[in-house]
């Protein structure tokens, strides 16, 4: 691997979750790209939904000459060999089309050598698009990322659907932080425990922690800190479903104890799906739609400006 | 009481310090609504009788702020006055609070639930749990209009028809999402 030199700029990862499959974590992911790429940024999409991926579809690459197979194949060498240029200036794609069905799971080693060489591509901004389910892929990678967006839609199957995979990523995330904090087994068997102690919530967990043994448990909470994941309600139809991305905030602060950032949500707008029609992005085919002002504004806030 | 002294329900109602009555109150609708049976934010995070502890905290947290808010002001080194200002109906919505509306009402007047209750022969009990909508607990919608608008009237307040229509609305808005 080349040497990073000091001055060059780590890309910014963004990964696009939530568990559900259909409630538009690939619209959006690809929205959100052409949205950046509009303001000059450089930005890779990756299609890390190897068992249904679509972006390239999304993006109007029907037929990817180079894809992510490519690379685990070792077709080619590196991951920036997998890029594939869009329509759109300052945007590429890393497609997962033709991915050969027993690539739906990753070895580790072979997520490992994604990660890793993501952070070498030459872009300011990466967005992953994960698959549906809690799976260590979708998971790691939702990990991985500076930025870990749930999107969710008012039902209660994705709602479920997004809690449980929160769950998954917030305990792995904790053993992670409770081996590197140096707590060793002890901690781990607390966590394989904590049913028999009664402890029902990642917050109930961290105030048993911290009774027995305050000084890992510190450590430990500063790491969950960072955990803090971003929350898009998508296809709102209505008042009441308003209300769920802060309502959502609320729970998840009592239950996991930490904080989640409302992104705001995005209106069930007819543009979506008559622009997928159109193989067009919705960005393009209907810049007025209620979906693209929601989506520029999610951008600002994921950007921080 | 010291504002200090509940921190802990601050806390629970996501309240900010200083909070006004009003805020409490959305804060308090806001809570009840997120552990409300059924709750699509909560429901798969908590089971039922989680759920139902964390609205017994609500309601208790709810309860005790308001009685802080509500209580006379007393400046330092003043003596409690014979006749002390009483809490202010003006900054609590009827829309918002009716059954809050009622109590500041009757703080106002210094109306005691003995004396109300032997006027318009509703039970103590009721009066409370009418003023602290507690709706689980209140009767039937036509024994309810009737026991309201007794109740404002009572306390004079001058359109009783109106406040036993919010209330009735919020009792029925309760029944429909429970
Ligand atoms: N805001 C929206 N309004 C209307 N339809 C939407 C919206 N977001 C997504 N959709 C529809 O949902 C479908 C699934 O979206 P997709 O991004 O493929 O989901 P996922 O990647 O989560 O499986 C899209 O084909 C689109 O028609
Ligand atoms: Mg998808």
């Amino acid at each position: 691997m080349m040497p990073i030199s000091p001055d060059k700029i780590l890309p910014k990862v963004w990964a696009i979750g939530g568990g559900k499959g259909g409630v538009g974590k690939s619209v959006i992911t690809s929205s959100l790209g052409i949205a950046l790429a509009r303001k000059g940024k450089r930005c890779v999409l990756l299609d890390a939904d190897l068992g249904g991926a679509n972006l390239h579809t999304l993006m109007g690459v029907p037929y990817p000459k180079r894809t992510l197979t490519d690379f685990l194949l070792r077709k080619v060498s590196s991951l920036n060999d997998a890029l594939m240029p869009t329509s759109m200036p300052n945007l590429s794609l890393i497609s997962g089309s033709r991915a050969m069905l027993e690539m739906g799971n990753l070895h580790n080693a072979q997520k490992t050598k994604i990660i890793r060489q993501l952070f070498d591509l030459d872009a300011d901004y990466i967005l992953l698009d994960l698959g549906a389910g809690s799976t260590f892929n979708s998971l790691d990678f939702f990990l991985a990322a500076h930025e870990r967006v749930m999107v969710v839609v008012p039902t209660p199957t994705s709602i479920e659907n997004a809690y449980h995979f929160l769950k998954a990523a917030y305990y792995r995330q904790l053993k992670h932080a409770i081996r590197s904090a140096g707590a060793g087994k002890d901690l781990e068997s607390y966590l394989e425990e904590k049913v028999s102690l009664g402890i029902r919530s990642p917050a109930q967990f961290m105030e048993h922690l911290s009774e027995r043994i305050p000084k890992a448990a510190m450590a430990i909470r500063k790491v969950m800190q960072d955990f803090s994941p971003r929350l898009i309600v998508n296809q709102v139809q209505n008042m009441e479903e308003i209300s769920l991305g802060d309502q959502m905030v609320v729970a998840c602060r009592d239950f996991f104890g930490i904080e989640m950032g409302y992104l705001g949500n995005v209106k069930s707008d007819e543009c979506v799906l008559r622009a997928i029609q159109m193989r067009r992005p919705v960005l393009e085919a209907f810049p007025g739609s209620p979906f693209v002002s929601a989506i520029n504004g999610i951008t600002r806030r994921l950007v921080g400006d | 009481m010291d504002e200090t002294d509940l921190q802990d329900e601050f806390q629970l109602l996501k309240l900010e310090s200083g909070a006004t009555l009003k805020e409490v109150e959305r804060a308090y609708q806001r809570m009840k609504a997120l552990y409300a049976e059924n709750s699509l934010a909560s429901y798969s995070l908590f089971d039922e009788e989680e759920r139902c502890a964390k609205l017994v905290v609500i309601e208790r947290a709810y309860e005790r702020i308001v009685q802080f808010l509500l209580q006379p002001k007393r400046h330092a080194g003043e003596e409690p006055a014979a006749q002390c200002p009483k809490r202010e109906t003006d900054d609590i919505d009827m829309n918002l609070a009716p059954g809050l509306y009622l109590c500041a009402v009757r703080e106002k007047t210094g109306r005691s639930f003995q004396e109300l209750s032997a006027q318009t022969k509703i039970g103590r009990t009721h009066m409370e749990n009418i003023e602290a909508e507690r709706f689980e607990k209140l009767p039937a919608p036509v024994y309810l209009r009737g026991f309201v608008l007794e109740y404002a009237k009572a306390l004079g307040i001058g359109d009783a028809e109106e406040i036993a229509r919010i209330y009735l609305e919020r009792f029925q808005q309760f029944r429909a999402t429970a």
